[in-house]
């Protein structure tokens, strides 16, 4: 790596003030990386809050409709304007011809393989989850997500995690499961195991994305895996998902109303979070990106109170609150992540 | 001559078509004898060298180049062997480990024909 060192020229360098101007660049990259985490739970805070307004409006909010049919066209849609906003994001900063170039690399395919994983798959499950089981036990099984992705890097990927991000981790999956839960509604689900059963797959979905995704992109461009992982998952849904839900008509139908419009501002911030997502589980390690990324529970708090009528409450207090001090012991040491592995 | 993890005429091979630039920025790494952790580039050195293969995209810059070593650097990939300053620039060596040479040998499929 090459820095300006100007001034300092004027003296002799000595070994030790290399040494001491190199450390200082492998630390202000670490540090990079955890503030693009944060910023991917930033921006993933307020794709919840947008989308929710999104799938709202026309023809989303129809009542006529099955619980999971709105939710995933609205997933579709939200993923294939992702990756159109991704696709100008590397058009500009000269990728374009990295993306042909990696898609038909092996590492690129893997990369479309772990979009298949993070997303029709999880999204299925976590809708039938909350059908079969409730929100609220379905939103506990998948709040584990980044404990579980911790776990397979650490075996896979022979990631380093402190004791103190460890704590960090679980106090952030605590936060954000005081900040979803309702309590279960006694006996409304006949089918509890079956949705529980459901709920596991987006839980290993994601870890799983986060661990295969983060392995090939020692060898890929975060920038360029993310727009691939976006691409798929929205080709997979038009192709396979929304037509075996007989969802095509409503995709049709939402594409030329406001709703489309929203929906695209929507998964402007949701390519950002994404984006940054990628870049700190590169740049960070698996673990941490993720706990960072489940901060977007304090910030869909933060938004949602600015931009729709969301009543600040007790539990919603206490989530955030448990969530930030999560999120501190996380990021307290950026001196660890110089060297992720082992 | 050490443990040949790879073949050098694979990575040639490789190199003449290109790949995404993460993984060209390894391969250019590489060398012939995988076990000698003694061998060694600049940065300077892997810029210049894919800039003859990727010319002027606008993605082969030095910053972005940076960014790429720095990440392999911290996946274990390659080590950073030694720092020097020459023309008022920090330049730093680096070298492929044996766990970046393992990572060589999954090139993609389409271009080993």
């Amino acid at each position: 790596m090459t820095t300006n060192i100007g001034s300092t020229m004027s003296t002799v360098l000595t070994l030790e003030d290399l040494e001491a101007l190199k450390q200082r660049q492998q630390l202000s990259y670490a540090k990079k990386g955890l503030l693009f985490g944060i910023l991917s739970g930033v921006f993933w805070g307020l794709d919840g809050v947008l989308l929710g307004i999104s799938i709202a409006m026309v023809p989303f909010s129809d009542t006529s409709l099955a619980i999971y049919l709105a939710p995933l066209v609205g997933a579709c849609m939200h993923d294939g304007f992702a990756a159109f906003w991704l696709f100008l994001y590397n058009l500009f900063t000269g990728r374009s011809r990295e993306l042909l170039r990696t898609l038909r690399s092996r590492s690129g395919i893997i990369v479309a393989f772990a979009a298949l994983l993070g997303g029709p798959f999880a999204m299925s499950g976590y809708l039938l989850g909350i059908q079969l089981a409730g929100t609220a036990h379905t939103l506990a099984i998948t709040a584990m997500y980044p404990a579980l992705g911790t776990v397979f890097a650490m075996i896979f990927l022979k990631e380093r995690v402190s004791l103190r991000a460890w704590i960090g981790i679980v106090t952030c999956i605590l936060g954000s499961f005081i900040v979803g839960y309702t309590p279960p509604a006694g006996d409304a689900h006949p089918h509890f195991y079956w949705g529980i059963a459901f709920a596991l797959l987006p839980t290993i979905g994601w870890s799983l994305e986060g661990v295969i995704s983060t392995y090939v992109m020692d060898l890929l461009d975060p920038q360029v895996a993310i727009n691939i992982r976006q691409g798929t998952s929205f080709f997979v849904y038009l192709v396979g998902v929304l037509p075996m839900i007989g969802g095509l008509l409503l995709f049709k139908e939402a594409l030329i109303l406001p709703s489309a419009q929203m929906l695209l501002l929507t998964a402007l911030a949701g390519s950002v979070s994404y984006l940054f997502w990628y870049k700190a589980m590169n740049m960070t390690g698996v673990g941490r990106a993720m706990a960072l990324n489940i901060t977007y529970a304090l910030w869909s708090i933060i938004f949602g109170y600015f931009l729709t009528d969301l009543k600040l409450t007790t539990p919603l207090v206490c989530g955030a609150v448990t969530i930030t001090l999560g999120a501190l012991l996380v990021l307290a040491n950026p001196k660890e992540l110089v060297n992720l592995r082992n | 001559m050490g443990n040949k993890l790879i073949d050098m005429n694979d990575i040639k091979k490789i190199m003449k078509k290109k790949v995404p630039l993460r993984s060209a920025v390894l391969y250019t790494l590489a060398t012939e004898d995988s076990a000698d952790t003694t061998a060694e580039t600049t940065n300077e050195d892997v810029v210049a060298k894919l800039r003859l293969i990727y010319e002027n995209e606008k993605q082969c810059s030095l910053k972005v180049i940076n960014f790429h070593l720095e990440a392999l650097r911290t996946s274990g990939l390659i080590v950073n062997t030694r720092n020097t300053a020459v023309n008022n620039t920090l330049v730093s060596y680096y070298a492929v480990t044996e766990q970046g040479y393992r990572r060589l040998k999954y090139l993609p499929k389409s271009l080993m024909a």
